[in-house]
C-alpha cells in the first residue's frame, strides 16, 4: 500500500511521470515491514554481541547500518532477498588487532552460536547472515583508525590479508549533504513547496534507486555492470538539487556522459574517487577489467537515448519504463490508478476542457460518482 | 458543451437527436482520444471513440465495460437521467473510462470497478 504517496494527478505530465516513478522506488526499496525486521535482526545480533560469552564483551563497540540501508537507496535485486550491509565496529586501534584473527573470531563466535550457528557464512570482508525469504545481513568486523581519525575504520580483508581502509559513516554524511543543500535552496526559490510530506524520499535518493534498477536491468552480466558504489557517488556529485526524481536522473544521466567524453578526450578513463576518502578510487576495477569501462559508456549512451524517449511523452512510455525498469513499473501503474480511484470513490476528482483528470478545483468540471457497466 | 469543451462540435436535428464530436485526453500522459457522442432525448447516450482504435490485449477478446460494436458503457441506468447535462455527467465519465482502458492495456487490470468484476477483462489487482 502506498498511503505515503500523493495521488500527484495533475495535468502536468512531468508531476505524473514522477508520481508513477516514486511507486516504482516503493516497489523496488525494502518494504517498511522488512525495514523494521531487519532493524531488529540486527539489534539482536548486537545483544549477542554484547552478550555473556562473546569474545568482544566489554570492549566498546557498536552495529550501524552501511550503503543502500543508510543512505535510503535499497533496490531489490532481480534474484534473491535484499542484501543489507552493516558495519560492527570496536572502539580499539586497529594496529592492536591482527585482521584476520578478528575476522576469524567473529565468524567462529557467531558459527558456534545456536541461533546463528546455521545462518552464517565467511565472505570476503564480512560475515553473512541468512534469515531465509527475508534477506541477508553482511556485518563486516572493524577497528577505529585513530591515524586517519574522524568516523575512519580498518575492516579485514580476506583477499589483502591485511586490513582495508574505510569511512562508511563519512559517505553517508557527505551523501546527506549532497541529497540536501542544493535541495533545500532549489525548494526555497519555489513559490509554491512541492506537496511531498517531509518523510518522503528525496529526489536524489530515487535518482539512485532508478539508476541502480537500470543498471540490474540492462546489464545481464554482473561482470560488466558498474558497481552500486561508483553509480551513487556519480549521481550524488551530479546531483544540483532538482526537484523531481525525472529532473534528478536527467541531471545525472547528462552529467555524467558530460564526464565520459571529457575523459575520453584527455584519453583516459573516468575516475570516481570515495568522498569519504580522497585516497580510494571507488572505479578501480576498470583499470583491471576495460570492458566493464566500454560497457559502462555504452550502457549510459544508450540510457540515455531511452530516457530520452520517456521523457518525450506519449502512450508508449509506460512500456519503454518497462524496459528500462522491469515489473515494477506495471505495479507501480495500478497502485497509480488505484489511488485515482480511491479519489474518484470519495469526490476528489476533477476533468479539465481538455478531458484531463485532475484533483477538484474551480477550473474542473466535478467527475461525479457513477459506475462503469457493459454487456452482461 | 461548448462553454465547457470548447473542442467539442456538434450536429443537432431539430433538437431530437444531437451528434457531438471532439477530443479528450484523459491525463497529460496519455493519448488523445476523438470521441462521438450520440444522443437522442432521451435515450442514453450512444459513446463511440473514433480514434485511435480501441485495442484490445493480446489474447483477450473483450474490451471491459462496453456494449456491442465496442460503444462506451459508462453508467448504469440509475445513474444517469435526461435532465443531466452530457457535459456535467457523460463526458467526465468518457474521461474516466479512457484512462482506466489505458491501465488495463498496460497491465491487464480494469481498476475502475463497475459491474460484472468477476469477468477477466474486468478485475483488479487488488
Amino acid at each position: 500500500m502506498a498511503a505515503t504517496v500523493p495521488a500527484f494527478f495533475t495535468d502536468d505530465a512531468q508531476a505524473q511521470l514522477d508520481d508513477l516513478l516514486m511507486l516504482v522506488c516503493e516497489e523496488l526499496q525494502l518494504a517498511p515491514s522488512r525495514y523494521r525486521l531487519a532493524v531488529e535482526r540486527y539489534g539482536a545480533v548486537s545483544r549477542v554481541l554484547e552478550g555473556e560469552g562473546s569474545p568482544f564483551r566489554g570492549i566498546p563497540q557498536s552495529i550501524y547500518p552501511q550503503g543502500s540501508m543508510a543512505l535510503g537507496t535499497t533496490v531489490h535485486p532481480l534474484d534473491g532477498p535484499h542484501d543489507l550491509d552493516f558495519v560492527f565496529e570496536l572502539g580499539i586501534p586497529h594496529q592492536r588487532i591482527d585482521p584476520m584473527a578478528l575476522l576469524g573470531t567473529f565468524y567462529k563466535f557467531l558459527k558456534g552460536h545456536g541461533t546463528y550457528s546455521e545462518m552464517v557464512s565467511l565472505k570476503n570482508r564480512c560475515v553473512r547472515i541468512t534469515y531465509a525469504n527475508d534477506f541477508y545481513l553482511d556485518v563486516l568486523p572493524s577497528c577505529k583508525d585513530l591515524q586517519l581519525g574522524g568516523t575512519c575504520i580498518q575492516v579485514p580483508d580476506r583477499e589483502l590479508a591485511n586490513w582495508s581502509p574505510s569511512n562508511p559513516k563519512g559517505y553517508v554524511e557527505w551523501f546527506r549533504d549532497a541529497s540536501t543543500r542544493l535541495y533545500i535552496v532549489e525548494k526555497a526559490a519555489q513559490p509554491v513547496p512541492p506537496q511531498q510530506p517531509a518523510d518522503e524520499k528525496l529526489p536524489l535518493q530515487l535518482a539512485i534507486q532508478l539508476m541502480k534498477r537500470w543498471r540490474d536491468v540492462f546489464y545481464p552480466n554482473p561482470k560488466q555492470a558498474p558497481i552500486s558504489i561508483v553509480l551513487t557517488t556519480l549521481v550524488g556529485r551530479c546531483y544540483r538539487g532538482e526537484l523531481s526524481p525525472s529532473a534528478a536522473l536527467s541531471g545525472a544521466i547528462a552529467r555524467i556522459l558530460g564526464a565520459i567524453d571529457a575523459a575520453d578526450l584527455a584519453g583516459r578513463r573516468l575516475v570516481v574517487v570515495n568522498p569519504s576518502n580522497p585516497h580510494e578510487d571507488l572505479s578501480e576495477r576498470w583499470d583491471d577489467n576495460p570492458d566493464a569501462y566500454l560497457a559502462f559508456k555504452a550502457g549510459m549512451r544508450q540510457f540515455s537515448k531511452d530516457w530520452g524517449r520517456v521523457l518525450s511523452g506519449g502512450r508508449e512510455t509506460n512500456r519503454l519504463l518497462e524496459e528500462l525498469f522491469g515489473e515494477p513499473v506495471m505495479k507501480a501503474v495500478v497502485q497509480q490508478a488505484q489511488n485515482i480511484q480511491e479519489r474518484r470513490r470519495a469526490n476528489q476528482l476533477g476533468v479539465r476542457s481538455s478531458g484531463v483528470i485532475t484533483m477538484a478545483s474551480g477550473g474542473a468540471t466535478a467527475l461525479r460518482p457513477n459506475t462503469f457497466h457493459g454487456k452482461t | 458543451m461548448r462553454a465547457k469543451y470548447p473542442q467539442f462540435r456538434s450536429q443537432s436535428n431539430r433538437g431530437i437527436r444531437i451528434n457531438w464530436t471532439g477530443e479528450l485526453q484523459p491525463t497529460a500522459r496519455s493519448a488523445i482520444y476523438l470521441v462521438e457522442i450520440n444522443y437522442t432525448v432521451p435515450a442514453r447516450p450512444r459513446i463511440r471513440v473514433l480514434r485511435p482504435e480501441l485495442r484490445r490485449r493480446e489474447g483477450s477478446q473483450n474490451l471491459p465495460h462496453v456494449f456491442e460494436d465496442d460503444l462506451l458503457c459508462v453508467h448504469e441506468a440509475q445513474d444517469w437521467n435526461a435532465t443531466m447535462m452530457i457535459a456535467n455527467t457523460i463526458v467526465p465519465w468518457i474521461s474516466g473510462w479512457l484512462y482506466f482502458y489505458e491501465v488495463w492495456l498496460d497491465t491487464g487490470y480494469w481498476e475502475g470497478s463497475g459491474t460484472h468484476p468477476h469477468r477477466p477483462e474486468h478485475q483488479s489487482a487488488a
